[in-house]
């Protein structure tokens, strides 16, 4: 009896050691081989940003970057770092494209964790998030090294996201803006051949281009738009054509006024009329509404360059215009200049690589190079340097011209860290309104003091 | 003297005694599982609990703000109609899928040729990512070139709205989450049947009882442990229900369907309130664990000895 | 009319008359469940056969035509697909294991030992099953991110990225599930205690007695809970996301995610690309069946 006993113990013992044992061993191995190589206290540099020191590495130690973007369906960055590999030896960079609309948690999960990347490619609209709570690195004194022809390369209208409080955190990397695509052959029939130029043509349009048969098979649409999906990225324009705007300078709502009234309420002829589709307003599978327009079955679609691709995808023959989003009245127009700057992470040990890393990534000749060989469009949108745009570019992309004006008339929205949050209540209204269960006055007035709320403004 | 046994006395026969052994036995077992539960679950916990009295932003160290979030989810009426929208969503989806479990899994516990076919298909879609059938039911939902519109039109139904409508919104998603995780309740409802004895339904056969009198009678109060299982496990994570509006509705159409588990989502990686997020969770948790009581009441008595 | 007055003979014939509409009937209604059931995983698979132009057709196809066979090659040829199954199989097998084994000792321990504390401990344990992920990720991230002595950690945990990026990050945190102690604790209550009781006077250990007596009529017990937990892991898309850092460590889920772009979906390739990664779990799944369906009446929940 003794003997049994002790003998299972010891059984006993030797399982939970063996399982434990396991863990251990499982740790150890998988603890080693692909973790991220700790970088040596030599080269690091303390994060003072503001001097232009050069942190050598001590001599064999590699410099190790680590390069996120939110472009998980791109290869372009992949293969842009793969060259900077090949060309540095002795600065490594290990590039991931996050997929997904998830690389916001993962980036605020590897900050909270103590080991955020390097270089972001990071949304324009996430930027006042990460200036506000002071994680980027201030690039200053690098820009001003470089020279001023460097900074002027650059549209000018992209720097703005990259500011904040009079210092200068980003390169504007891609841009995004939004434009109006037509489908020629239709706008031609209402009398628009070069697209609409104001709301009215924008509303003529649209009105003789719908025809309802009640087949969707042979159904056509005059307007389509993802109304809630991607963000204000299609409504804003409006907005700031008509002198209206989600949140002004002091952070405060901005679009309870005649401005903000006629814009939404051109959105709402446009679907009370029956010339856009239900899923237009209220679906969210941004991918079925493009293709509605892609397939040849809409007049108008509201989107950045990456339409093209799609259209290219699903009907290449389809003849595809654009121009800079209308406004009431002509000259009016303007755009959203969408997209991703730069960034480099205040935590990051090798501030100096990482500056030389973004400045070839933004590389004039590699921007030209990579986008001539996808099509002209350059990581889902258009260069950012004036000089990457040269005459056989728009010879071969005629399309391009036309995006070319969104930059001159477009804007970016003013750097507000609420942005996110407080859109939510504008698109309630929105939905409200051109969904008729209420009026734009009532829905306006009513999301106002929700914005307020949010952003803490004091009016 | 023999009623007053030493104190040392009494613990040497404790230690020899059976309740000692199982007592020990237990603690050795339970260790290595509670360590991890304890570091990875409780701890968590815990933490989050912490972040609820915090402002939190991720990106800087947390600020102790006391009970200042939960004053805010008193005037939050995005998050208040989340409490609706999801419960409105458990108390729908848990008695169906309780029902249609049972249902099924009646049907497929008779003598069928195929049987193992017909309950293969059914456990499927249980094995299914939530992205993935979030991503086949907006093809399916879609209104304007969607299959099911397509099919409804043919046989002269009116086309519905499906996600694009605040009143149909929510139920297109129960219908998607009832196909999911409907298998789930149908393995377990099939393995108590099989374990209820033949002799209990032959003696109520000879009794002259018919089938309804017999699942009243015999099934219904047999399966009393297994609905009580099924009913806690499920309801807990229908709570937590996630990825199904997170892909196909973002919480739309006008926040009919935003549940709490997305408004948690947005408020911890979209607006940068973690300890907003982490109040919220606790409402949540509170709701759960209040409704998993009364479950253990009414249908558990066993459970716990 | 009075059954009895009829003869023997006819009573049977009616008999066998009901009894084939109520067979014909049960099977109506059982291959019309099996075509709700499986309509969607049709639809997936012909999907995922079909030209991008096709998908967006209307009237809808039901077949493809003609077959893009070649999709199921393309979605995999997009990325290192073979090293993300690689890591999805490395990860969902071992946390399997893990989970099994813990969960069973644990259920049992609850199930059939007594001692104080019994009641506490387990309502502890099912709590942690009401708070939601989102709010628990982060600490459970900084937890494995800053690990103490491990990569590139100090005695602190700073410095490195512990244990970031690598197969342990992915697995440990799931292995103690609440769940899987709370089910398996379930089916170890129904166990009959008379084994354990002769086995108890029969001189063997409580680990005796688990190991050689109970998990054995556990089996479809546990060949169910192991394959939810193989499904679970499997399928898992946030963790892995914001705990993996580089191509090496990538799971199927995360490959899947790069035929959905910040704008657009590529529907087909995507449907293509999931049919694959499911078929692991699918024939896991026929594998097992045999086991807990068929044989948990042996040792199932009973009344």
């Amino acid at each position: 009896m003794e003997t049994r006993k002790s003998l299972s113990r010891r059984d006993l013992l030797r399982l939970t050691a063996g399982a434990i044992g396991g863990m251990v061993v499982t740790v150890a191995c998988g603890a080693t081989p692909t973790a991220t190589p700790a970088p040596t206290a030599a080269t690091a540099a303390k994060p003072t940003a503001t001097t232009v020191s050069v942190a050598t590495p001590a001599s064999g130690a590699k410099a190790s970057i680590q390069f996120w973007t939110r472009l998980g369906a791109e290869k372009q960055p992949a293969d842009m770092s793969d060259e900077w590999n090949k060309a540095h030896p002795e600065t490594q960079v290990v590039y991931q494209g996050i997929p997904g609309g998830d690389y916001r948690t993962k980036l605020l999960a590897s900050v909270a964790g103590g080991n955020p990347p390097d270089v972001v490619g990071m949304d324009i609209v996430l930027m006042p998030v990460y200036t506000d709570q002071n994680a980027l690195l201030a690039i200053d004194d690098y820009l001003t090294a470089e020279g001023a022809a460097f900074k002027n390369d650059f549209k000018q209208g992209l720097w703005v996201s990259t500011v904040d409080k009079g210092k200068t955190y980003a390169i504007p990397w891609w841009s995004d803006p939004s434009a109006l695509f037509f489908n020629v052959e239709m706008a031609t029939a209402a009398g628009f051949p070069k697209g609409p130029q104001t709301w009215d043509e924008l509303k003529a349009i649209a009105k003789s281009a719908t025809k309802l048969t009640g087949n969707p098979d042979t159904d056509i649409y005059g307007m389509v738009f993802p109304v809630i999906s991607p963000s204000m990225f299609t409504f804003l324009p409006y907005l700031w054509s008509a002198g209206a705007d989600l949140l002004d300078q002091n952070n405060c709502a901005g679009f309870n006024n005649d401005g903000g009234r006629a814009a939404l309420q051109l959105l709402t002829d446009l679907f009370q009329n029956g010339w856009m589709p239900r899923s237009a307003l209220y679906g969210t599978d941004g991918t079925a509404l493009a293709n509605i327009f892609a397939s040849g079955h809409a007049a108008m679609y509201v989107s950045g360059p990456a339409i093209l691709a799609q259209v290219a995808k699903v009907k290449p023959d389809l003849k595809v215009g654009a121009v800079p989003m209308p406004g009431p009245t002509p000259g009016k127009q303007s755009s959203f200049l969408g997209g991703d700057n730069l960034v480099a992470m205040k935590a990051t040990k090798f501030p100096k690589q990482s500056w030389e890393f973004m400045k070839f990534i933004v590389g004039a000749e590699l921007m030209r190079k990579y986008t001539l060989a996808n099509n002209g469009v350059y990581c889902t949108g258009l260069m950012t340097r004036t000089s990457a745009y040269t005459p056989d570019y728009f010879q071969k992309f005629p399309i391009q011209e036309s995006l070319q004006k969104t930059a001159e008339v477009g804007r970016a929205p003013w750097p507000s860290t609420y942005l996110t949050e407080a859109r939510v209540p504008l698109y309630n209204a929105m939905q409200a309104a051109m969904g008729g269960q209420q009026t734009v006055q009532k829905a306006l007035a009513e999301a106002e003091p929700k914005v307020n709320q949010i952003t803490g403004c004091k009016k | 003297m023999v009623g007053s046994l030493s104190l040392l006395d009494r613990w040497r026969a404790y230690r020899r005694s059976l309740g000692w052994r199982q007592a020990k036995a237990a603690y050795t077992f339970l260790t290595p599982n509670l360590l991890f539960v304890v570091v990875f679950s409780f701890l968590p916990m815990v933490a989050a609990l912490c972040f609820g009295f915090t402002r939190y932003s991720i990106l800087q160290m947390p600020a102790w703000v006391g009970l200042q979030n939960y004053a805010t989810m008193l005037k939050d009426d995005i998050f208040q109609r989340s409490i609706i929208n999801t419960l409105y969503f458990v108390l729908v989806l848990t008695p169906v899928r309780l029902a249609l479990g049972l249902l099924v899994a009646v049907l497929l516990n008779q003598k069928l040729a195929l049987r193992n076919f017909f309950r293969t298909v059914t456990f499927v879609p249980w094995i299914t990512s939530g992205v993935v059938v979030s991503s086949i039911f907006l093809l399916l939902y879609n209104p304007e070139v969607g299959i099911l519109n397509y099919v409804m039109r043919l046989v002269g139904l009116p086309p519905s709205y499906w996600l694009t409508d605040p009143k149909t919104a929510m139920p297109s998603i129960i219908i998607a989450a009832l196909w999911r995780s409907v298998g789930w309740v149908v393995i377990l409802y099939l393995a108590g049947l099989q374990g209820i004895p033949e002799q209990y339904y032959e003696a109520a056969k000879i009794d002259g009882a018919g089938d309804w009198a017999q699942f009243w009678h015999i099934t219904l109060p047999s399966l009393r442990p297994t609905t009580l299982l099924i009913l806690v496990t499920t309801m807990i994570n229908t709570f937590q229900m996630f990825d199904l509006v997170y892909v196909m509705t973002s919480g739309g159409p006008m926040n009919s369907t935003t549940v709490m588990a997305l408004e948690i989502y947005h408020n911890a990686f979209l607006y940068l309130k973690m300890g907003y997020a982490s109040a919220q969770s606790y409402v949540l948790f509170a709701i759960v664990a209040i409704l998993s009581y009364f479950s253990f009441r009414g249908f558990g008595s066993d459970v716990v000895e | 009319m009075r059954l009895q007055h009829l003869s023997i003979v006819q009573n049977e014939s009616i008999a066998g008359y009901v009894k084939a509409i109520r067979r014909s009937v049960l099977y109506a209604i059982v291959w019309l469940w099996t075509i709700v059931m499986g309509f969607p995983i049709f639809w997936m698979v012909s999907t995922a056969l079909k030209t991008e132009r096709q998908a967006n057709a209307y009237p809808p196809q039901w077949l493809p035509d003609p077959v893009q066979w070649q999709n199921f090659y393309d979605s995999m040829a997009v990325a290192n697909f073979g090293r993300y199954f690689f890591n999805t199989a490395v990860v969902s097998l071992t946390t399997v294991v893990f989970a099994l084994f813990f969960s069973s000792l644990a259920g049992y321990t609850f199930a059939r030992l007594r001692f104080p504390g019994r009641n506490l401990l387990f309502f502890i344990i099912l709590s942690t099953m009401m708070v939601p992920g989102q709010v628990t990720m982060i600490p459970i991230f900084v937890m494995m991110s800053r690990f103490p002595l491990l990569g590139g950690n100090n005695l602190m945990g700073q410095g490195g990225a512990g244990l970031l990026n690598t197969y342990p990050a992915l697995i440990i945190p799931h292995v103690a599930g609440a769940f899987y102690i709370f089910m398996m604790r379930q089916f170890m209550s129904t166990l009959p205690s008379e084994l354990s009781d002769a086995a108890r006077i029969d001189g063997a250990s409580e680990f005796g007695i688990f190991w050689r007596i109970m998990l054995p009529l556990s089996g479809p017990a546990l060949t169910t809970m192991g394959l939810f937990a193989f499904a679970n892991s499997w399928n898992s898309f946030l963790w892995p996301l914001v705990v993996t850092n580089t191509e090496s460590m990538r799971t199927v889920q995360l490959g899947l995610a790069v035929f959905r772009g910040i704008y657009f979906t590529q529907t087909t390739l995507f449907m293509a690309g999931t049919t694959i990664t499911t078929l692991p779990v699918l024939i896991l799944f026929l594998f097992g069946q045999r086991y807990f369906v068929r044989g948990i009446a042996l040792s199932g929940i009973k009344g």
